[in-house]
C-alpha cells in the first residue's frame, strides 16, 4: 500500500468503566471506501468521532494526510461528518444547508451558490435549494446531509450509521448511490454501521470490531470466505462452528478432528491444539460430488421454506448429536424426520484458532 | 488539550447570580437569625434568643402562626387534590384529544389574574353585599349576610381556588401521559371500570400529584398576600407573621430565625414528597 | 346500549368547576364596568368611569412603567443567564453538573418571602438604599431556574449533533452560537423571556420589601386595596389580567411554533 490517507494508531477510548476503543490501528488509503462493522455500541462510533474531532481520545494519534490532527478541533479538520440524526439545521432552507460549510470557510457568494446547485444536482436534489427542512422525506433528509458534508471537499467523508432511519428498500437504492458517488468523488469514505449485508455490499475494506479492538479487516469477500477468528465467523453471517483439535498440520494446511470426522484444510495450528472449524450453512450439501467429503448422516429437525432456498436445521446422528444449519437448494426433496448424509467441500472450512 | 471554550464558561454566570444574590442573603439570614439587637443597632452574638423567644413566647402567638401555617397549608393541598382530581380526569379521559389543551387553557386562565386582584376579587365576592350574599338572601337561604371576610375560611377557599388550577394542570399533564392501552389491557383482563381506576390509573398518576402536591404545600405556606387579604389578622399566619416583625418593630433577626424555620418545615415537606416519590417508582 | 344521562355527572362537574374558577375573575371584570362607586351588587350599569379614572391616575401610570421596565430588563438578564447555564451545562458536562444544576434550581424551592429579605438584609448590610434595581436584581434570582430549566429540556442529544455539524463545517463556538443554537432555540428563547416577564409582572413581596419611592404596579394595587373596596381597582385588575392573557397566549404560539419546527 501506499503512504495512507489516515493512520490511526495505539487509539483508546474509555467511558468510566467502559472501555469503547482499546488499541485501535487501523491505515486508510487514499480513495477507499472503508466501512467499520461491529454489533451496536462497540465503538465503532467512537472511533468515527475521534476521527472528526468531537471526541478526545485518551491515547494514541490520528494522521491524516501526514498532519497530526489529534488535537485539532472539527473545524480545522480535513474531515466532513453525515450523522446518523442527519443534524440538519432545521431553520434554513435545503440550499443553506448545503452552503454552510462554504460560508464558514468564506467561500465568495457567487461562487457558493454554483457550488451548492451542483453538489445539489450531485446527490439527485437539483432544484431543492428552496425547500425548508421539515418539508422533506427521511430519504431526502439523508441526501441533504450528505450534500452538506462533501460540500466542502473533504479528505474523508465520515458517515456515521446514515441509512440506520431508512426503510429496507430506500436503504439498499442509497448503499449503490453512495458506491457510485464515492468512485465519482474518489473522496475516502470512513462508513460506520451493524448492518453486515450493507457492510459486504459497499466496502473495499470491511473493519470488524469487539470489544472495541479490530478483530478482523480485508476485502468483503476474504472476511465472510475466510474469517479470521470465531467472532467474525459468526457475525458475519451464520456459521456452523465445530469445535475440535488439530491432528494433523504441514506448512500451510491442517486436518482437525471433529466431531464429523476429520476436515482438512488451509491454515496453520500446532498438533494437538484445540481450534475450531467454521462452515457457512450454503457450504453444506446432502448430495455427493467430485469434491466433496462424507460428513455423516443427520435427521432434519426443521425446515423453512425461503424463496430462493431452504433453510434445514438437523441433527446428527453421531454421539454428540451436533446440530447443523443448512441452506439448500429450494427443490431438494426432503421432509422433516428425514435421515439424510451430510457433505462438505474439506477447503471450505476455516480453521480457526482464535 | 484544547483551549477552554464559551462554553467551558458559560455556566458560572448564572452560577455566580445564584451565589451572590441567592445564596449570599441565605446566609446572611442565618447570620442574622442568631444575632440581636442591642438599642437599635444589630449584633451578632451568636445567641439562640431568637429560637427560644420563638418557643417559649407568653402568648404563644409565632408557635401558633406556624401552626396555623401548617394546619391550613394541609388543608388546602388536601382539598385542592380532591377537587382537582376529577377535573384532570374528566379533561383527560372524557373529551375528545383536540378539545383537551384549549378547554385546559381555559380553565387555568384565572390563573393570570395577578396574585393580589384575585385575593382582592374573592373579597369582592365574598362581601356582605357581594354575590354570595346576595344570592344566598335572595334564595332565602339566610336571613342576614354572613361574614366571611377575614376568616380561615376565607383564607382557604382563596388558595384552594388557586392550588386547584395549578394541580388540575399537573394532574392532567400526569394522567394524558397515562397510555391507554393500560386501561385497556385491564379491561381486557376482566377489570371493572372502578378496579381499573384504583389499580391502574390512580398508581400511575401519583407522581403528578406527588409533585403538585408539594408545589402546592410550598406556595401556600410561604405566601403572604392571600391570608393578608382574605383571612385578615385575627388569625396570623407564619409569613404575616415574618412581615410584621420586618413592618412594625424592624426585628429582623426574630424575621430571620422565623424564616429559617419556615425554610425547615419545607425541606420537610420536600424528603417526605421525595420520599413517597421513589417509593412509588418501585 | 345507549345511555343517554353517562356523559352528565362529568358535564355537571366542569360547569361547577366553570362556576368556581371563573366568579371571582367574572365579577372583577363585571363590576369594573360599574356605573357607582361601589363594586359589588346591585350592578347599576355600564360605565367606562374607572377606566378613564385609572388613565389618570399618575400613581398607577409610573408604577406600570416601572412594571414594565422591571419586568422587561429582569427577564432579559434571567433568560441569558439561563441560556448561557444551560448551555454550558448542556454542552461541557463538567465532573459537578449535577451539583450545578441542582444549585441552580435551589431557588424555586425558597418563598419568596424569604428572597426579598435576605436581599433586604444585605442590601441594608451594604447601605443600599430600596430601589427599583433591588426588585429587579430579585426577580432575575426567582426567573433564572425557570428559564433554564426550559432551556436545558431543548438542549438535548440532537441539538448537540446540529451543533457539532457546524463546527465540523468549519464554524467556530461564536458562529455555531449566533447562526445554529441561538435562531433554533428562538420559540424556547421567547417563551422563556414571557413566562419570566409575566412573573415579574405579578410579583408583590419582594417589589414591596425592596422598593421604596418608585414601585410596581402589584405594590400600588395593594396600597390602593387598604383604602377599601374599589371600582377603580376592578379597571386596574382587569387591565393587568388582560395584559397576562395576551403574554401566556404568545407564549403558548411560540412553543406550538416550536414544536412544529422541530418536530
Amino acid at each position: 500500500m501506499a503512504e495512507p490517507l489516515v493512520r490511526i494508531a495505539g487509539l483508546r477510548k474509555a467511558y468510566g468503566e467502559l472501555t469503547a476503543v482499546d488499541g485501535v490501528d487501523l491505515d486508510v488509503a487514499a480513495g477507499e471506501f472503508v466501512v467499520l462493522l461491529c454489533p451496536s455500541g462497540s465503538g465503532k462510533t467512537t472511533i468515527l468521532s475521534m476521527l472528526g474531532g468531537f471526541t478526545e481520545p485518551d491515547a494514541g494519534r490520528i494522521e491524516i494526510a501526514k498532519e497530526d490532527v489529534t488535537a485539532l478541533p472539527p473545524a480545522r479538520r480535513p474531515t466532513a461528518t453525515v450523522f446518523q440524526d442527519y443534524a440538519l439545521f432545521p431553520h434554513m432552507n435545503v440550499a443553506a444547508n448545503v452552503g454552510f460549510g462554504l460560508a464558514m470557510h468564506k467561500v465568495e457568494k457567487s461562487e457558493r451558490l454554483s457550488r451548492v446547485t451542483a453538489t445539489l444536482a450531485m446527490v439527485g436534489l437539483a432544484g431543492f435549494g428552496g425547500r425548508a427542512i421539515h418539508q422533506l422525506s427521511g430519504g431526502q433528509r439523508q441526501r441533504v446531509a450528505l450534500a452538506r458534508a462533501i460540500a466542502v471537499v473533504p479528505k474523508v467523508l465520515l458517515l456515521d450509521e446514515p441509512l440506520g432511519a431508512l426503510d429496507l428498500a430506500l436503504r439498499r437504492q442509497m448503499q449503490e448511490e453512495l458506491v457510485q458517488l464515492q468512485k465519482r468523488l474518489g473522496t475516502t469514505f470512513v462508513h460506520v454501521t451493524h448492518d453486515q449485508e450493507e457492510a459486504l455490499s459497499i466496502a473495499d475494506t470491511v473493519v470488524v470490531l469487539n470489544k472495541g479492538r479490530i478483530e478482523d479487516m480485508g476485502p468483503p469477500r476474504r472476511v465472510y470466505l475466510r474469517p479470521a477468528t470465531l467472532f467474525t465467523a459468526t457475525f458475519m453471517g451464520e456459521s456452523n462452528v465445530l469445535p475440535g483439535q488439530v491432528a494433523e498440520a504441514t506448512a500451510n494446511r491442517v486436518g482437525v478432528e471433529t466431531a464429523l470426522g476429520i476436515l482438512r484444510s488451509e491454515g496453520s495450528a500446532a498438533p494437538g491444539a484445540a481450534v475450531h472449524v467454521a462452515l457457512r450453512p450454503e457450504q453444506l450439501a446432502v448430495a455427493p460430488a467430485a469434491d466433496r467429503q462424507a460428513l455423516g448422516r443427520a435427521r432434519v429437525i426443521d425446515l423453512t421454506f425461503q424463496g430462493n432456498h431452504l433453510r434445514c436445521h438437523a441433527r446428527s446422528t453421531n454421539e454428540e448429536g451436533t446440530p447443523l444449519l443448512l441452506r439448500l437448494p429450494f427443490d431438494t426433496p426432503i421432509e422433516i424426520g428425514n435421515e439424510v448424509a451430510i457433505y462438505a467441500k474439506p477447503t471450505d472450512a476455516v480453521v480457526l484458532t482464535r | 488539550m484544547r483551549k477552554p471554550s464559551l462554553k467551558d464558561w458559560a455556566v458560572y454566570p448564572a452560577l455566580g447570580w445564584t451565589a451572590l444574590f441567592f445564596a449570599l442573603p441565605l446566609a446572611a439570614m442565618l447570620a442574622m437569625s442568631f444575632a440581636e439587637r442591642v438599642s437599635g443597632a444589630i449584633v451578632y452574638s451568636g445567641t439562640l434568643a431568637n429560637y427560644i423567644g420563638f418557643a417559649t413566647r407568653s402568648d404563644g402567638a409565632l408557635v401558633a402562626a406556624l401552626a396555623n401555617s401548617i394546619e391550613v397549608t394541609l388543608i388546602v393541598t388536601a382539598l385542592s387534590i380532591l377537587i382537582a382530581y376529577p377535573l384532570a380526569y374528566i379533561l383527560a379521559y372524557r373529551i375528545p384529544p383536540r378539545w383537551q389543551r384549549l378547554l385546559l387553557i381555559l380553565i387555568i386562565l384565572p390563573f393570570w389574574t395577578s396574585y393580589v386582584i384575585r385575593s382582592y376579587s374573592w373579597l369582592l365576592v365574598l362581601s356582605e353585599n357581594g354575590v354570595i350574599n346576595q344570592t344566598l338572601l335572595a334564595l332565602g337561604l339566610t336571613d342576614a349576610p354572613i361574614g366571611f371576610g377575614n376568616t380561615r375560611a376565607a383564607t382557604i377557599l382563596g388558595f384552594v381556588h388557586f392550588f386547584t388550577m395549578l394541580l388540575t394542570l399537573t394532574i392532567y399533564s400526569n394522567l394524558s401521559q397515562i397510555k391507554a392501552s393500560y386501561r385497556l389491557a385491564a379491561a381486557d383482563l376482566g377489570a371493572s371500570a372502578a378496579q381499573i381506576f384504583l389499580r391502574v390509573t390512580l398508581p400511575l398518576s401519583l407522581p403528578g400529584v406527588g409533585v403538585g402536591a408539594f408545589l402546592t404545600f410550598v406556595l401556600a405556606i410561604g405566601d403572604y398576600i392571600t391570608p393578608q387579604i382574605l383571612g385578615g389578622s385575627k388569625e396570623l399566619l407564619l409569613p404575616q407573621a415574618i412581615m410584621l416583625q420586618i413592618g412594625r418593630t424592624a426585628d429582623f433577626p426574630m424575621a430571620s430565625a422565623l424564616s429559617m424555620i419556615l425554610m425547615l418545615v419545607v425541606s420537610a415537606a420536600f424528603l417526605v414528597s421525595a420520599r413517597r416519590l421513589k417509593m412509588d417508582r418501585v | 346500549m345507549r345511555r343517554p344521562f353517562r356523559h352528565l355527572p362529568a358535564v355537571a362537574y366542569m360547569l361547577l368547576m366553570a362556576v368556581f374558577i371563573f366568579l371571582p375573575v367574572a365579577v372583577l371584570i363585571q363590576y369594573s364596568f360599574q356605573n357607582g362607586m361601589l363594586p359589588v351588587p346591585p350592578f347599576k350599569g355600564f360605565s367606562l368611569q374607572w377606566y378613564a379614572k385609572v388613565f389618570q391616575n399618575d400613581r398607577l401610570i409610573a408604577a406600570l412603567r416601572n412594571s414594565v421596565v422591571v419586568g422587561g430588563l429582569s427577564s432579559l438578564a434571567a433568560t441569558t443567564l439561563g441560556f448561557l447555564a444551560a448551555y454550558g451545562l448542556a454542552r461541557t458536562r463538567p465532573h459537578a453538573a449535577a451539583a450545578m444544576q441542582f444549585a441552580l434550581m435551589a431557588p424555586i424551592t425558597v418563598s419568596y418571602l424569604i428572597i426579598g429579605m435576605g436581599l433586604q438584609i444585605v442590601s441594608n448590610q451594604l447601605g443600599f438604599e430600596k430601589s427599583l434595581l433591588l426588585v429587579g436584581i430579585g426577580h432575575v434570582v426567582i426567573n433564572m431556574p425557570i428559564a433554564f430549566a426550559i432551556l436545558y429540556s431543548q438542549l438535548g442529544e440532537h441539538q448537540a449533533n446540529v451543533e457539532r455539524a457546524a463546527h465540523d463545517l468549519g464554524a467556530s463556538d461564536w458562529q455555531a452560537l449566533i447562526l445554529i443554537t441561538v435562531p433554533m432555540l428562538w420559540p424556547a428563547l421567547l417563551a422563556a423571556f414571557f413566562i419570566s416577564f409575566t412573573l415579574s409582572w405579578d410579583e408583590f413581596v419582594i417589589a414591596f420589601l425592596l422598593s421604596r419611592f418608585d414601585v410596581t404596579l402589584p405594590v400600588v394595587i395593594w396600597s390602593m386595596l387598604r383604602t377599601g373596596l374599589n371600582p377603580e381597582l376592578n379597571a386596574a385588575g382587569t387591565l393587568v389580567f388582560a395584559t397576562s392573557i395576551v403574554l401566556v397566549v404568545l407564549v403558548e404560539l411560540l412553543l406550538r411554533r416550536g414544536r412544529r419546527a422541530n418536530g
